[in-house]
């Protein structure tokens, strides 16, 4: 485990029990220096050290739930009254956001359509300008040997072409199959890993 | 066998060393580590609540480039170490007497 590792699973350890952002940004802090004054290229070694980040996490959560109770046996359900509206937030903005999903459909949909045509009618014509050079290549090519004794000079001429061609678009559709279609894939990938991240709700990085 | 440390022992240890001279949390650890077996992650609540407590109070001074927080004691923190500092004499004659057999005066005297 790293130290972004580490300090984005207290993060959201932290986070997700309701501890507030002050308490929050002082324990990141706090171990983000430790990281730092154990030395650079220790990170494995150091985070082995503080033991599992939710571990981490349950130590502090308790500590801030024992100090208000010393003070004030009442202040501990007001601590578990804080942890509900926290929630109540996340999961009211996550409806919030497939609400206005639902209403603006009639623009987004349109659009998501459209790249999606667009990229399959590249993918088409990239692999149709393929064929038709091929096609043509071994048309001169078979042209060439039909008037072979015919006319000598302009059939070599013929069949000299039609293997250049079709040389060219060997290498052309391998680095089309090679290249292109994984990116294609990738890029199909992509496209439903951001919807699908509009609607379930993304763990936060650490930002740095 | 290892004794455990309680949380007051630590509390006691963190103020005394911070009382030394100002210092950072990584190095605080450090100086533990010669009596205790501690990590990071138990000495950071420790502070934490020493810091809500006001016994001590915290600034950043600039370290290569980056921000070091160092912790300072504060008067009320000062007080409290010299109460721990005897309640722990007090504590520690106490177990002497009985682990060490160094209590028969004490014994008959009750």
């Amino acid at each position: 485990m790293n130290k972004i590792e580490f300090l984005t699973r207290l993060k959201n350890s932290l986070e997700k029990n309701g501890l507030s952002k002050e308490d929050t940004d002082d324990a990141l802090n706090y171990y983000e220096e430790i990281f730092m004054d154990a030395g650079f290229g220790k990170d494995a070694e150091t985070a082995e050290s503080l033991g599992s980040p939710e571990m981490v996490a349950e130590g502090i959560l308790r500590e801030n739930g024992i100090e208000i109770n010393r003070n004030d046996g009442f202040t501990n359900s007001t601590n578990i009254q804080q942890n509900i509206p926290v929630q109540k937030k996340s999961s009211s903005d996550t409806a919030l956001k497939i609400i206005l999903l639902v209403i603006s459909f009639p623009i987004w949909l349109p659009l998501v359509i459209t790249v999606f045509a667009l990229l399959f009618a590249f993918f088409v014509v990239i692999m149709a300008l393929g064929f038709a050079f091929v096609v043509s290549s071994i048309a001169v090519l078979v042209s060439g040997v039909q008037i072979l004794f015919e006319s000598p000079a302009l059939a070599l001429m013929g069949i000299g072409a039609g293997l250049i061609g079709c040389g060219i678009t060997f290498f052309i559709l391998r680095s089309i199959v090679t290249f292109f279609a994984p990116t294609f894939v990738k890029l199909v990938k992509k496209l439903f890993g951001a919807v699908k991240r509009i609607f379930v709700k993304e763990d936060k990085q650490y930002e740095y | 066998m290892t004794f455990p440390i309680n949380a007051g022992l630590l509390d006691s240890m963190v103020l005394s060393i911070v009382q030394q001279n100002d210092t950072y949390g990584y190095e605080i650890t450090q100086y533990l580590r010669r009596a205790v077996d501690i990590s990071e992650s138990t000495l950071y609540p420790v502070l934490r609540r020493l810091q809500k407590n006001e016994l001590l109070e915290t600034y950043d001074k600039e370290y290569m480039g980056r921000n070091r927080r160092y912790y300072r004691i504060t008067q009320k923190g000062f007080d409290t170490l010299s109460e721990y500092r005897e309640e722990w004499l007090n504590h520690k004659r106490k177990i002497d007497s009985i682990l060490l057999n160094e209590g028969v005066n004490g014994y008959e005297q009750n």
